[in-house]
């Protein structure tokens, strides 16, 4: 199996346990990310006009060399499928290919990291992967770009990918009605109170439901939700200490990859407990 | 034969504008016109069906103008029976008066095609029409003595209203599928708008039924097989053990405070019949209830069992359920505390498990109560129904009512789209409800989030207040779209009866003929035919049992004529076999038919190796005459098409579905009784294209039709022109109006394409 790998620029910023994981796991699993070489931004948080926005991404799609495109990124994946629709439209294909070196076809598809192991590679390939059932409780926590616009990987409105994902792992993923709320990553900047106020809503129907993690498939919202906890507790008063997990990390230690090589002590809400109980082997309930 | 009768027909065309429907889309005075040299007498009106222009024709007829009468008009679905009773009254034979529809098939569809176009599909039509209608014989139906006896499927109000209405003039049998009678109604609480307990009213009727001479009641009872033909058939029922005999059982209970399971029960205090019954997933068998019961009642090995009986008309009652409405994700149903409106009721009902008291999982009451409208309905996004379920503003505002008489302090909110309610009484209904405090909303709720504390919470936005917003109950209760009862298909299909694409029973004429389905000794009443309130329901139980009153006391029911005749026989045999109904034998080494066994299907006309059958009045020379003179004016895609699809193809007119003027099409009684000479004269005479759509469910015929299709194909192959086949049911008018595009579309190209090649050809040899 192999992808052309469209990282983002959280991965070579904030989100170095993320391509640590990727990494570590990817590479075991045997499937293959093919950087795309010189990619850019994809311009979703810092681009207003659409038709610049469609053509950073076609830019992305037409270089990836006919492979699908792989993205660990909710936000790239959302855009990119975004601006593969807009580039339906001919006349803007045409006026957009006018600038672009290396044309866009149309051919290529982008799938998010999640789609890869679930759809492409496999639930009943990945259980054969694991060495160690994790015995823990999880939150499934989509993020609000990941299954929309509506597309084929999952549905909008309840995704159930994440959480097969997490049972195939030997956790438990705990029911949870806030899978596809938005963090407040993308208007933390914008206002600061109300994105905090939704991440507090998110964190603590998290907590409420007894998980012993949280599982994101999103820098953003890992940023949100890990970096900005003590933010959210000074603000609303509230003690959460959840530790906020990439589902590529929660793969990593169902190998019985060391954590480090994860980068879970990169995190800010520290994962000792949780590392400490999967170690154990003991349900959080006990 | 007919083709040998003497010349001098006279033969009377007249032609109808309907208004405008008609005469503004087609130029009649041209139709005519292109008529003179017909030798035809022709007549335009403005409403042919009004007494004016029937007297016309009666006129016409009774003064010796006409003995063929040919009208162009509606569908004849609609008004066929019309003109020809009024044939029959001035001394004219039915048979001899046929109708073309040129406006559900004609002027009502091709709204963005040229005048020109259309007006040559018209003259085509109508010439085709009389060149038919000079080549057939005078038929005289055949008639079939009726069963006296009437099957009501379903044991709600609208199955009892029907039963007990029928029962003193008529033999009546009632099936439900449940151990009890009373359908949803015995699961409601109070009915709007007058706040009478349904349980009160309902009773009565059930006990009614249950003591009627004429009444045979059979419960836990369903049709498993369907035989015979319309007036006389026999329907085979299967009954589900109860373990109970209902006949021995004195309701004593002493088996019930015997068991230890709790499997042995009375369904509710006032169920009918009053019987015990087992539910077997709790019995552990031991046998104590059999050695307690004084009346030796009860039998543990109890099977099911099957029944037959014959009846002369079959009454539709199998009323609606709701729609699990799971399906819509963002609603989490199920959660505690988050109900069905059809949940909610039964807690307040007869069948109530709480002791008829409104109470949450934990047992104590509600103190906020919201009832959520249009859980999936009126929906367009292609997820849940598009209508509307019609009874949910009324009986939320009831529900909403009862929280408050219940607990006055108790909030109810009401969030809907729009609310309905009209109808007599109900929009005093509305307003009182409001006076008692109940909060409306008006809006869609997006989200419902069940909270940590059994609580819910729902979002909404309130589009009078411009505002969004969220709430925490104690109770959220959603109005589910009802939808037809699980089996209706099933039953409708056995029947041979067709379904609306919204999956609820079609009626024979949705305004004129509400409780009549398309099979003539097949009735419907209450929600199978969409959802509707009781007083509704009752209307149509008392329609239908009139309708089935009148159709039994004729005593006999009258067999369209169309039958084959054999004309020549070599004892082959094979169309014997070919029969799917053995109405045919071999006798004397000839081929003989009964004819009330016979449907018409025409199977046996190409399967016959001599051409020694034809159907009548749908010869092939019939048939090769009527194509000519259609494909005379201009050239079109041919489209047979039998009475089930024919239809379907109403219906697209009554929605206006436009599709291409090209498409004729020629109503056989089904499609099987074409063969390649049919199919081969209409290409010869000019047509692009041929399509065979058929819409009968009946098995029978449909496994034969992938074989005629490919048979047909084979035969016609050196014309080089498009044939196909299609399976329209009568709802699925969409579907056959998308694919009438896509062929004569294509047929269109390929003609195109033909056209250019000979005009190359010409060139070429030409130039030689």
């Amino acid at each position: 199996m192999k992808y052309s790998y469209y990282p983002g620029c959280a991965q070579h910023g904030t989100a170095v346990d993320y391509r640590m994981s990727v990494g570590a796991v990817f590479t075991r699993l045997g499937i293959e990310l093919e950087e795309i070489k010189n990619w850019n931004c994809c311009g979703v948080l810092h681009v207003d006009d659409r038709t610049t926005r469609v053509a950073l991404s076609a830019r992305t799609l037409a270089t990836s060399k006919g492979l699908d495109v792989a993205t660990p990124c909710n936000l790239c994946y959302s855009n990119l499928m975004r601006a593969r629709t807009a580039l339906e439209d001919v006349t803007l294909k045409n006026r957009i290919n006018e600038a672009l070196k290396t044309k866009y076809n149309g051919n290529t598809k982008p799938k998010h990291l999640l789609e890869v192991i679930v759809k492409d590679f496999g639930l009943a390939k990945l259980g054969e992967q694991v060495k160690k059932p994790l015995k823990i409780k999880a939150v499934p926590y989509y993020g609000c770009l990941l299954t929309r616009p509506g597309n084929e990987f999952d549905s909008p409105e309840n995704p159930m990918s994440l959480d097969n994902l997490i049972l195939c792992l030997g956790a438990e993923p705990v029911r949870y009605y806030y899978k596809t709320k938005c963090c407040g990553g993308p208007i933390l900047i914008t206002d600061e109170e109300l994105a905090l106020g939704l991440a507090r809503d998110i964190l603590m129907m998290a907590k409420e439901s007894g998980a012993d993690c949280m599982v994101v498939t999103c820098p953003m919202c890992h940023l949100q939700l890990d970096a900005k906890q003590k933010a959210v507790e000074a603000k609303f008063n509230i003690k959460i200490d959840m530790p906020i997990i990439y589902f590529t990390q929660l793969i990593g230690l169902a190998m019985e990859i060391p954590p480090k090589e994860l980068g879970l002590d990169k995190h800010l809400v520290p994962t000792d407990k949780l590392l400490a109980s999967i170690e154990g082997g003991k349900n959080a309930g006990e | 034969m007919p083709e040998n009768e003497p010349a001098q027909k006279k033969i009377g065309v007249y032609l109808c504008r309907c208004g405008g429907n008609i005469g503004d889309v087609i130029d009649l005075q041209a139709v005519a016109d292109s008529l003179k040299r017909e030798n035809v007498i022709v007549n335009i009106q403005d409403y042919l069906c009004s007494s004016a222009g029937q007297e016309k024709i009666k006129n016409d007829i009774e003064k010796g103008k006409t003995d063929r009468a040919l009208i162009g008009s509606c569908s004849p679905k609609l008004h066929l029976e019309t003109f020809r009773s009024m044939a029959k009254n001035a001394g004219l034979n039915p048979s001899l008066l046929e109708i073309t529809n040129i406006r559900e098939q004609a002027s009502w569809v091709h709204d963005k095609e040229s005048k020109e176009s259309v007006n040559s599909k018209a003259r085509g039509l109508i010439k085709g029409a009389v060149a038919r209608i000079s080549s057939i014989e005078a038929l005289v139906p055949l008639e079939k003595k009726l069963v006296d006896r009437t099957l009501v499927v379903g044991g709600g109000i609208a199955g009892i209203t029907t039963a007990l209405e029928l029962a003193d003039g008529h033999e009546v049998m009632l099936i439900e599928k449940q151990p009890y009678l009373g359908g949803h109604m015995i699961g409601l609480s109070k009915t709007f708008p007058t706040l009478d307990c349904s349980q009160c009213i309902l009773t009565p009727k059930m006990v009614a039924v249950h003591n009627h001479p004429g009444i045979t009641m059979l419960t836990q009872t369903e049709v498993a097989d369907v035989k015979g033909s319309a007036g006389d058939y026999s329907i085979t029922l299967k009954h589900s053990p109860r373990y109970v005999d209902i006949k021995k059982c004195i309701s004593c209970g002493a088996c019930a405070r015997k068991c230890p399971s709790g499997a042995i029960f009375l369904p509710f205090a006032q169920a009918v019949p009053q019987a015990y019954m087992i539910d077997m997933s709790k019995c552990k068998n031991c046998g104590a209830c059999v050695k307690v019961c004084p009346r030796d009642a009860i039998d543990l090995d109890a099977k099911e069992t099957t029944s037959s009986v014959s009846v002369g008309a079959v009454a539709i009652a199998t009323g609606f359920e709701p729609i699990n409405p799971s399906f819509i994700e963002e609603y989490n149903y199920p959660a505690p505390n988050l109900l069905t409106a059809v949940q909610f009721e039964e807690m307040l009902s007869a069948k109530s498990k709480t002791g008829m008291r409104l109470q949450k999982a934990d047992g104590t009451f509600p103190d906020r109560v919201a009832f959520v409208l249009c859980a999936g309905s009126r929906d367009f996004t292609g997820r849940g129904k598009k209508y509307c379920s019609k009874v949910c503003c009324i009986y939320s505002q009831k529900q909403a009512q009862l929280v408050k008489k219940m607990k006055e302090d108790a909030e109810a909110w009401i969030f809907y789209i729009d609310m309905r309610s009209a109808g007599r009484r109900f929009e005093e209904f509305y307003h009182h409800t409001q006076e008692k405090g109940v909060n409306y909303v008006r809006g869609k709720v997006a989200e419902i989030i069940p909270q940590k504390d059994s609580t819910l919470m729902v979002q909404y936005e309130d589009t009078n207040l411009g505002m969004k917003g969220r709430e925490i109950f104690d109770m959220v209760v959603l109005c589910p779209a009802l939808v037809p009862s699980a089996g209706t298909k099933e039953l409708a299909d056995k029947l041979g009866v067709p379904l609306g694409d919204d999956g609820f029973v079609e009626e024979k004429h949705v305004k004129l003929d509400p409780v009549n389905t398309l099979n003539q000794s097949v009735f419907a009443a209450g929600c199978v035919l969409g959802p509707k309130d009781i007083h509704d329901s009752v209307t149509e139980g008392i329609s239908a049992a009139h309708k089935v009153s009148q159709f039994l006391g004729k005593g006999m029911i009258l067999i369209p004529p169309e039958k084959p005749m054999i004309l020549e026989c070599n004892g082959c045999g094979d169309c014997v076999k070919a029969c799917p109904y053995n109405a045919l034998a071999l006798e004397g080494g000839k081929a003989v038919l009964s004819p009330l066994a016979c449907t018409g299907c025409g199977v046996c006309v190409p399967a016959c190796p001599i051409k020694g059958i034809e159907i009548r009045n749908f010869t092939r020379n019939q048939l090769k005459t009527q194509l000519k003179a259609i494909l005379g004016e201009g050239p079109g895609v041919i489209v047979f098409i039998d009475p089930y699809a024919y239809a379907a193809a109403d219906i697209a007119g009554v929605n206006r579905r436009q599709y291409s003027s090209l498409i004729r099409f020629v109503s056989v009684p089904s499609i099987h009784i074409l063969d390649a000479d049919v199919i081969n004269a209409a290409f010869e005479h000019g047509a692009s294209g041929v399509m065979l759509i058929e819409g009968t469910t009946d098995e029978k015929l449909t496994s034969r039709s992938d074989e005629l299709y490919k048979k047909l194909k084979k035969d016609t192959r050196k014309h080089k022109k498009p044939l196909r086949y299609s399976h329209i049911e009568t709802a699925q008018y969409e579907k056959l109006t998308d694919l009438l595009n896509v062929f004569a579309a294509q047929a269109g190209a390929k003609a195109e394409k033909r056209s250019r090649k000979e005009q190359a050809d010409e060139k070429e040899s030409a130039a030689e």
